[in-house]
């Protein structure tokens, strides 16, 4: 039976899925620094008389003045840390949960911390977040920086948590909350949630769908008692 | 900058040659048209002296009143391109844009609006600079489109519909992404306005320059059409019952 209420329901749901969209959080942190960088381009200083009669000289100067800007904004740029975002968080993710070939399964932190340091010697100490059972532990490696992660399961939920140093990777800047007196950042994509908190030097990240609530809990609860 | 990067002189608008792959191509490319001309998006050309184009002042308005938007412009761009490096590189153009035509904006007037002009113009740019050098590009008339779809929209076939509101939210926002794609450029561009970014009718049909009529007739078989593709997924994936 096909009645206007209906038509109506119809054009109503499609109007809030698709609004729902506009919720899907964004990553703009390298466009913003490319788009720092190209306005630095576009607001030359005063030019002077003797530019404003040879446009072609003041043209090659620019294109001069512009590649050596971004030239020594790539070279800064090569030192930052990578951006965990939200697509990539999601892909390391799925891939640690469907166990990749690197997957090491350990029983629990102590040899999940053997196994990463036997593979990458500087790796950070990784937490032992509460109530998690610990079923393996891989290193990845982001644009040249080397990430530790740990497949985690959580009242039957699979989690992920990327461990890295700060100088190495940092979490997009998404909403910033506090769980425990412990502050977090928190994004996510579709249905996947990642909190990252920040201690000496260290970022850990949990991936997963639980809540962000609960997701940050695991966290500040073993570095409340660490 | 590579040779065949365009030339400022042959240009009115600040039209980006798509052969100016890199940022650096595109900057040096937008200095020197800077040295003759600021281009307005809405067309109105002005000749500045060289040197005269962006001061602190401009730079600072553009800051407050556009870069909040950002993340905005590039959740629609990634809805309209093909591919991510397209989406950033068109916003990126479309704020560089923005912030040269920053005069020409009227505070209290809609920002939002005024940004997603200057990104469809862009875009539109774009096609046609691909379509002048004989790339394959796709550029649907929408009527045909509409045509050829008029079947799936026109009602009949809305009835398989049992519980729209579960069948809708059981997809993915990438679901819904692939399927926005596949439709024609005008139908996606009504429902990124109207329904995704919630601007009034009177507001896309600005953006859009289309009579609010038009809008509301586009918006209504987009969503149709949409369903269209949906409902096509959602039995491959079992969620619905194949009606003989």
């Amino acid at each position: 039976m096909r009645t206007d209420d209906f038509n109506d329901r119809l054009e109503q749901a499609t109007r809030a899925r698709l609004a729902r969209l506009a919720t899907t959080p964004q990553d703009t942190s390298r466009l913003e620094r490319q788009l720092e960088g190209a306005m630095t381009g576009v607001r030359p200083a005063p030019a002077s008389r003797v530019l404003r009669w040879w446009a072609p000289l003041a043209g090659v100067a620019a294109v001069l003045l512009v590649s050596a800007t971004i030239g020594g904004l790539y070279l800064v740029s090569n030192d930052a840390p990578v951006v965990a975002t939200s697509s990539l968080l999601a892909d390391l993710h799925h891939e640690v949960t469907e166990g990749g070939p690197y997957s090491i399964p350990v029983a629990d932190v102590d040899s999940a911390n053997h196994e990463i340091a036997t593979r990458w010697s500087n790796a950070p100490a990784l937490p032992n977040p509460a109530d998690c059972e610990i079923m393996s532990c891989c290193v990845h490696e982001v644009e040249g920086r080397k990430i530790a992660c740990v497949l985690l399961r959580v009242r039957g939920k699979s989690i992920t948590m990327v461990v890295a140093n700060s100088k190495d990777l940092t979490p997009v800047d998404g909403i910033k909350a506090t769980t425990n007196q412990h502050p977090y950042t928190r994004y996510a994509k579709g249905n996947v949630n990642m909190v990252c908190m920040q201690k000496n030097g260290t970022n850990v990240w949990l991936v997963g769908e639980l809540p962000h609530e609960e997701l940050a809990q695991l966290l500040s609860k073993e570095w409340t008692t660490s | 900058m590579d040779e065949h990067c365009g030339s400022a002189h042959a240009v009115s608008t600040l039209l980006i040659p798509v052969n100016c792959k890199s940022l650096k191509d595109k900057v040096a490319f937008i200095y020197l048209v800077e040295l003759q001309t600021v281009a307005n998006p809405l067309g109105i050309n002005r000749q500045h002296a060289a040197g005269q184009a962006i001061n602190d002042g401009q730079a600072k308005r553009f800051k407050r009143l556009a870069w909040p938007h950002l993340a905005f412009l590039l959740r629609t761009a990634r809805y309209l391109a093909r591919h991510e490096q397209e989406a950033e590189d068109v916003v990126q153009e479309t704020m560089l844009k923005a912030m040269k035509a920053i005069d020409s904006f009227q505070e209290g007037t809609n920002v939002k609006a005024w940004l997603m002009t200057i990104l469809r113009r862009t875009f539109i740019d774009r096609l046609r600079a691909n379509r002048s050098r004989q790339h394959e590009v796709r550029l649907d008339s929408c009527d045909q489109v509409e045509g050829r779809e008029e079947a799936a929209t026109s009602g009949e076939l809305d009835d398989r519909w049992d519980n729209p509101e579960k069948i809708l939210d059981q997809f993915e926002d990438k679901d819904m992404i692939e399927a926005l794609q596949t439709l024609p450029d005008e139908i996606r561009w009504t429902l990124l306005l109207v329904d995704i970014e919630q601007l009034d009718y009177a507001g896309a049909a600005r953006v859009l320059e289309i009579p609010v009529g038009t809008v509301k007739s586009r918006a209504h078989r987009g969503r149709g059409m949409l369903r269209d593709r949906l409902f096509s997924k959602a039995q491959q994936r079992g969620w619905v019952e194949i009606k003989a």
